[in-house]
């Protein structure tokens, strides 16, 4: 794929990663935003915190593919294999608290709910392994020339 | 009749020493990627055709001109003990750089083999080295060796009896040019009315370390008869010239000989190693990573290990109301369900976390990352008036206080040791764990894995905070430069990441059955006694020990049996919760259960307490191995009461502030 797909990606990627970050930031210092549940954002800086830097090294990816194509495309892969390895921590989260939920639950106990420890980090990474699956043999064979 | 022989690993820092004398020994000692793992000699043994062969292990070096604690080890051991054979374990992948050490073995005349190590990784990227011409050419023995398979274990081990058994041993030297040459022979002519000198070391050696101002040896001849002539002739020259110029001599040498050796292969534009390196250890998005891979990490330690450890704490919980109520007589049930499993139960319940969070630093570490995680710190700590390489006993500290701050030895510079040794204490090693699990797990839900983030970078933040308080106070002075060599990448293998978390875990699970039982019984004892009292109230023994140490405590917030527990925690970190399991006598309630049930904490008292017992007096173990590493009771007193001092001051503040971010808490 050409160098074009991969500055377009990264910008786009970044950018809602970034975009997401920002959301998690305002929600936490000005309190819940109506209708941004369905987005499974929440008031959680850690996450945002983490969002906001996968978002940025893709972003810086982009940006730098005009100057240098190997920088460029060095943050790019790393920004995917980021995206794709906080998508994984997010996802095992999520499975761990549904078998907690599942076999430990106590009466009189909130109903665990998928809506409520789900994060973007989690859909944003499905972008990130479409990436992943584009380039991500490239970025695994140069592992030989370490 | 079996005859003994005597071998010594050296080479340089990061070069597979260690698994090469796991491979040679069959030992298990643990295996970094970067210096400072090997801080002391290490011995294990080998039997091969009839030979008794002990193998040390020492630490890495990059000359024999020492400088830190660790290299002064390696040279001692090589120079005083004088081993049958050194091996010199060398990376085939840098050998420009490892042969410089291999030069300065051969002018010490020590018989020497060459382990020529990663050669499969050397060999991946197209390089060839032929071997025999290299053993040609430094008249040494090169023997292809890959550690991680035992390849080349049984040729080492022949070439080491091989050049034991010749007695053609004889210094190789490089030609330093006329100049430098006759200065050397100067000195060479000067020392030789030195007898006992000479006949401990070759002079040329002598005269060649003198030329690069190695203080050691200044100071062995300065004790001397030729003490004024060499010092005379030393005078007359610049040192700093000379001392370069043979430098670049010992590299021209290698040039030359890696010319006729080696054919490096071509190139296929840059390695994922150098694609990743440009991101992660970039200017400004590196520490971030760092930051966000840290918080990955503790959130799967928390998310992933929590229902394991319900599981854990249910069965506990249901096992010592049994033991108490069926277990007769009355004493002995309590003893053994309130006690016992209330107590040492309430610390296995964070197993499966601790190893968890073992497993995460192991693919860390094993992939190349944590190298980088202390290159990435050199530039804000050397702004801060540290050496960056002191960020890797603060990165061991995550797992235990007590091997990081041995890990300091690899820092130059004594006043750098002293207060890499006094911050350590404030990383948050894996006794903490539970305390942080327990309570962020009971007050903070979802937010957890935030919480224990925060902790952990607290504990990074307060310890470079001290450092400078200390450089700029009482320890001034310049930090000296870091130089680290980074290690490829590798895509961790799970048996190696497997083995690094269970050799870690398995020493929580040992005191689990030794120090924290210990632990639990005594607070048993003290909460049982004086007879006929209600066991664990405040008319007990270690109520009584709590109401004197409360006033101390009461202002953070904290009650006389938290003051208790931090007592007791002093034995080891783990034992804060221990004690608590013992005092609150769960019965069929879980101990998070019982907590969040107690009036006495709230979310605000919950994170001031994990605060306390993050900064707070280190353990009996970290305090015995300052005082061993400093040789000295102040500084060991200081530590102590420096970490009380800290986490009285910030749990309070902490209390205070809490209430405004935690919605009135």
């Amino acid at each position: 794929m050409s160098d074009g797909t991969k500055i377009i990606f990264g910008a786009v990627l970044g950018a809602l990663y970034v975009g997401t970050a920002i959301l998690q930031f305002i929600w936490a210092i000005f309190g819940p935003l109506a209708d941004l549940e369905v987005l499974l954002i929440s008031g959680d800086v850690f996450s945002g915190f983490v969002l906001l830097v996968i978002g940025a090294v893709l972003l810086t990816g982009a940006r730098k593919f005009s100057t240098d194509t190997g920088e460029g495309m060095s943050f790019i892969y790393v920004g995917i294999f980021l995206s794709v390895l906080f998508g994984l921590v997010a996802l095992c989260s999520l499975g761990a608290g549904a078998l907690e939920a599942t076999f430990f639950a106590e009466e009189g106990e909130e109903v665990w709910s998928v809506m409520d420890v789900a994060t973007p980090l989690l859909y944003l990474a499905v972008i990130g392994v479409s990436g992943f699956l584009a380039w991500g043999r490239e970025f695994l064979r140069r592992f030989s020339l370490a | 009749m079996t005859k003994t022989i005597r071998v010594a690993l050296t080479g340089n820092p990061n070069v597979g020493k260690t698994t090469l004398f796991n491979a040679l020994t069959g030992s298990r000692q643990h295996v970094g990627n970067w210096p400072g793992v090997t801080v002391e000699k290490k011995t294990g043994r080998v039997s091969h055709n009839g030979y008794d062969i002990e193998i040390v292990d020492l630490p890495g070096t990059y000359s024999l001109t020492a400088y830190s604690v660790d290299e002064i080890v390696a040279r001692d051991f090589i120079l005083k003990e004088k081993p049958d054979v050194v091996v010199q374990v060398v990376d085939a992948t840098n050998l420009e750089r490892n042969l410089y050490l291999t030069t300065q073995l051969a002018e010490l005349g020590v018989p020497i083999v060459i382990a020529l190590n990663m050669a499969d990784a050397a060999e991946a990227r197209g390089d060839t080295i032929d071997r025999e011409k290299l053993s040609a050419l430094l008249e040494i023995p090169v023997v292809r060796t890959v550690g991680t398979r035992g390849d080349g274990i049984g040729a080492l081990l022949d070439a080491a009896i091989r050049v034991v058994k010749s007695s053609s041993h004889h210094e190789r030297t490089v030609d330093y040019g006329s100049e430098v040459e006759a200065m050397i022979t100067s000195l060479t002519d000067a020392l030789a009315i030195d007898r006992s000198l000479s006949v401990q070391y070759p002079r040329r050696w002598l005269a060649v370390k003198l030329l690069e101002g190695d203080e050691s040896v200044l100071t062995l001849v300065g004790e001397g008869p030729a003490s004024a002539r060499v010092q005379n002739l030393l005078s007359s020259i610049d040192a700093g010239e000379y001392e370069a110029s043979m430098a670049d001599k010992r590299y021209e040498t290698i040039a030359a000989i890696l010319l006729q050796v080696r054919s490096a292969g071509a190139s296929e534009g840059a390695s994922a190693s150098d694609m990743l390196d440009r991101v992660i250890t970039d200017r400004y998005l590196g520490i971030p990573i760092f930051l966000a891979l840290m918080w990955g990490a503790f959130e799967l330690t928390f998310a992933v290990g929590a229902p394991f450890a319900t599981a854990i704490e249910v069965g506990t919980a249901w096992l010592a109301e049994f033991a108490t109520s069926s277990i007769g007589p009355a004493w002995l049930g309590s003893l053994i369900g309130d006690g016992v499993i209330s107590g040492v139960g309430a610390v296995l319940v964070f197993l499966p976390n601790i190893f968890i969070l073992f497993l995460i630093l192991a693919l860390l570490e094993d992939s190349g990352y944590l190298a980088r995680a202390a290159f990435i710190m050199d530039r804000p700590l050397h702004a801060l008036g540290l050496p960056g390489k002191a960020f890797i006993p603060m990165l061991i500290g995550f797992g235990c206080n007590v091997p990081a701050i041995m890990a300091s030895r690899s820092i130059e510079g004594e006043r750098d040791r002293l207060i890499s040794i006094l911050v350590n204490p404030f990383m948050s090693c894996s006794a903490r764990l539970p305390v942080y699990i327990l309570f962020a797990g009971t007050f903070f839900g979802t937010r957890a894995g935030g919480v224990m983030f925060f902790l952990y970078v607290l504990g990074i933040v307060v310890a470079i905070v001290s450092a400078k308080l200390f450089r700029s106070t009482i320890l001034k002075g310049e930090s000296s430069p870091f130089i680290m060599e980074m290690p490829p990448y590798r895509i961790p293998t799970a048996m190696t990441s497997l083995l690094h978390m269970w050799s870690r875990g398995s020493l929580y699970l040992r005191k689990a059955g030794t120090i924290i039982l210990l632990g639990a019984l005594l607070v048993w004892v003290l909460a049982s006694f004086p007879y006929g009292v209600e066991y664990g109230s405040e008319a007990s023994l270690v109520g009584s020990i709590g109401h004197l140490v409360e006033p101390l405590v009461a202002p953070i917030g904290f009650d006389w049996k938290i003051a208790v527990a931090l007592i007791f925690g002093f034995l080891a970190k783990e034992v804060v919760i221990g004690s608590l399991g013992v005092l609150y006598g769960t019965g069929e309630e879980t101990l998070s259960a019982t907590i969040l049930a107690d009036p006495g904490f709230s979310p605000a008292i919950a994170l001031s307490l994990m605060v306390f017992v993050l900064l707070y007096t280190p353990c009996v173990a970290v305090v015995g191995v300052i005082k061993k590493e400093t040789q000295s009771w102040k500084w060991t007193g200081f530590s102590v009461v420096y970490g009380l001092i800290v986490a009285w001051i910030l749990a309070f503040v902490i209390g205070r502030l809490a209430p405004f971010f935690l919605g009135g808490a």
